[in-house]
């Protein structure tokens, strides 16, 4: 299954001329030792999974000096491998005197706080644990080298800041064994220390990270119901006849995998179901199965019918406002995680195995696509707001216009200028909002902090609430000011997909502009920067009579007069300024 | 395995890692012929070729490997080697 090096060499540079003009997602790695393959392999890594990655490494030992030499990074990696702190440290300390060994640490933790210092405004930053298990696995005391080791990495730990995250290369190492994720001939030769073999899994462990970082986590997990939640099937067997209980072996890896995703959906994850039953019989082992672990209210919508996986799925994404991209789809029968992968190759799957006793170790491997690189109280609020999201899909069947249904859902929009607390959201909202996005331009909470502080920009946030409940922060609107020519720039402008649909981007225009004239602004300046996925908003502008200034590929340029401008003044949104 | 598939092999593996194109590759071609021929790029030939061909070099078979005609010849003394 792993893909020979030679091939990924060849695949990347043809994926990096078609990616060519993008923007790049520029990565740079800090290393004491050799590297360089790894650039190959995380290149290709991100850019098959459609990231246009561009992957440069620092001059050789040179971490601390080109830890300055960061800002224009998206993510950096640092690679301080301790047997190469100094030249053979993994042997040459276990003959060093008490004092030597001190001086030696007290002098690294210097430089790692001064790496940590100077990647703190970097958005993304990977360090790995400092481990001394390549050298001394086979030593049944710690030693010296050991000893210098922990010290550095309890250190390290305990400084890093909220931008950086602690890769535990032990983890990777004991997946691959040491055997296989090291060449001391090129560790002797070039210092390569590690295999391609360790950068294929090293990246494999990171990647979800990047991926999350660029917006592209899954957010919801599919299930097929018969032998992939439960042993049996259920039309077959009936109620009594399957198995989901650690009472058996085989009821055992159900019952697990039942408790594993429920361990996601605590975590924010939206659990559906899509299986080929009958509804009521399903309905029943929810209900009043002895065994199952999975509730009606654990579940965010069900799609339990005889129709077309390819089809249900489809209708899945929709009423959950997601990208097919966001879903994982689990299924025991080859036949439908064929028809999902051509039908809708952007949804990732994976089939139930045939040694059902390898089932849990797979469903852990595949959580990782779930890691959210900002798991904020938003997020764990997240289901129950998809499942509020279901009820009004129920309830829209039955107006008979979307005005109708807009009126009846009472919304309210509070707008507010960015309070310290929400920064994080605001930096989320910048990283994961990928539809209703203008520019897509991703901000960290540092540099959301930074344009805070200048005075020429506004930022204004826009909280949202229904009948059905609260949506927390799910807009933002960004604006460089410029007084002297009395026009505005529209920076960002940004809605998230979980109120799209509802007219509030016109609301929130409405006041934008009421409050710019206000100011003395009579001029408002802004762009559509298209990528693949927000289509949604390419005419958004043109909708409000803007005036198209400069259009290229890619990238529009508006302008807006707004005495032009005709707000929408919709009754049925209530705004509200703060 | 022949002489033949081997050498065709190793084209192939020239052309993916430093982009020479399949029919300008000779028995002569060499990092003095081949400007991104280095030392980092020995390394990628090194990695790919031990994966294709499934077999481990030495440091001394590492460092002879330097043209066409020799990695040929490496690889097929280490297939014989390993049967």
């Amino acid at each position: 299954m792993q893909k020979p090096y030679n091939y990924i060499i060849k695949e990347n540079k043809k994926l990096g001329k078609r990616l060519i003009e993008e923007n790049p997602y520029k990565i740079g790695i800090l290393s004491n030792i050799t590297t360089f393959q790894l650039n190959e392999v995380l290149e290709f890594g991100l850019r098959s999974k459609g990231i246009n990655a561009r992957v440069t490494t620092g001059n050789f030992n040179n971490i601390v000096q080109d830890s300055e030499n960061v800002s224009h990074l998206n993510a950096v990696i640092v690679f301080l491998e301790p047997s190469n702190i100094i030249d053979g440290l993994h042997y040459k300390s276990n003959t060093m005197e008490t004092e030597q060994v001190n001086s030696l640490i007290s002098e690294v933790e210097k430089q790692i706080d001064f790496v940590i210092s100077n990647l703190a405004k970097t958005p993304l930053v990977f360090f790995n644990r400092i481990s001394s298990l390549i050298f001394d696995h086979c030593s049944i005391e710690p030693d010296t080298f050991n000893m210098i080791c922990i010290k550095l990495d309890a250190y390290m730990m305990k400084r890093l800041r909220k931008n950086m995250i602690y890769i535990d290369i032990e983890k990777i190492i004991a997946k691959n064994s040491i055997a296989k994720s090291i060449d001391m001939r090129f560790y002797y030769s070039s210092k390569a220390l590690y295999s391609v073999d360790f950068y294929r899994h090293y990246v494999e462990f990171i990647k979800p990270i990047i991926l999350s970082a660029n917006g592209m986590s899954k957010k919801v997990i599919v299930f097929d119901c018969d032998d992939t939640l439960w042993k049996g099937i259920l039309g077959e067997n009936g109620n009594t006849g399957i198995n989901m209980s650690s009472d058996t072996p085989e009821g055992a890896v159900f019952e697990e995998i039942q408790h594993i995703a429920l361990a996601l959906k605590k975590k924010g994850v939206v659990l559906a179901l899509c299986s080929k039953n009958n509804s009521d019989e399903v309905d029943e082992v929810i209900n009043s199965h002895p065994d199952m672990k999975l509730m009606n209210e654990d579940i965010s919508i069900k799609k339990i019918n005889w129709n077309n996986k390819t089809e249900n799925i489809k209708q899945i994404a929709k009423e959950l406002n997601v990208g097919l991209d966001s879903l994982l789809f689990v299924d025991d029968s080859g036949f439908e995680i064929e028809l999902i992968n051509k039908t809708l190759p952007q949804v990732e799957t994976f089939q139930v195995p045939k040694n059902i006793f390898d089932y849990m170790q797979i469903m852990r491997e595949k959580s990782r696509l779930f890691y959210s690189i900002m798991e904020s109280m938003e997020d764990k609020n997240r289901t129950i707001m998809y499942q509020q999201e279901s009820l009004r899909q129920k309830e829209k069947e039955q107006y008979s216009t979307v005005d109708d249904f807009l009126g009846s859902l009472r919304l309210k929009l509070i707008i507010q200028k960015c309070k310290p607390q929400d920064i994080p959201r605001l930096a989320q909202l910048t990283q994961k909002t990928n539809q209703f996005n203008l520019t897509t331009r991703r901000y960290s909470e540092s540099e959301i902090i930074s344009l805070v502080e200048n005075s020429n920009c506004r930022i204004f946030t826009l909280r949202v609430s229904d009948k059905f409940g609260d949506y927390g922060i799910t807009g933002l609107c960004i604006v460089f000011m410029n007084i002297d020519s009395k026009s505005a720039n529209i920076d960002t402008f940004l809605i998230s997909c979980r109120i799209i649909g509802r007219n509030v981007e016109l609301a929130f225009f409405d006041f934008l502009v009421k409050r710019l004239v206000r100011t003395g602004i009579n001029t408002i300046i802004s762009k559509y920067i298209q990528t693949r996925k927000n289509s949604v908003v390419r005419n958004f502008y043109e909708k409000l009579s803007f005036e198209i200034n400069n259009q290229s590929k890619e990238t529009t340029e508006y302008e807006l007069v707004l005495d032009q401008y005709k707000p929408h003044n919709l009754g049925y949104i209530s705004v509200i300024y703060e | 395995m022949n002489r033949k598939d081997i050498e065709q092999r190793v084209r192939n593996i020239l052309f993916s890692v430093l982009g020479i194109e399949i029919h300008k590759i000779n028995t002569n071609t060499s990092p003095d012929t081949v400007d991104n021929w280095d030392s980092i790029n020995h390394l990628n030939l090194m990695i790919a070729m031990e994966e294709e061909f499934d077999v481990e070099f030495s440091q001394e078979n590492i460092l002879k490997m330097i043209t066409f005609e020799e990695m040929c010849t490496t690889v097929e003394d280490k297939l014989v080697e390993k049967d």
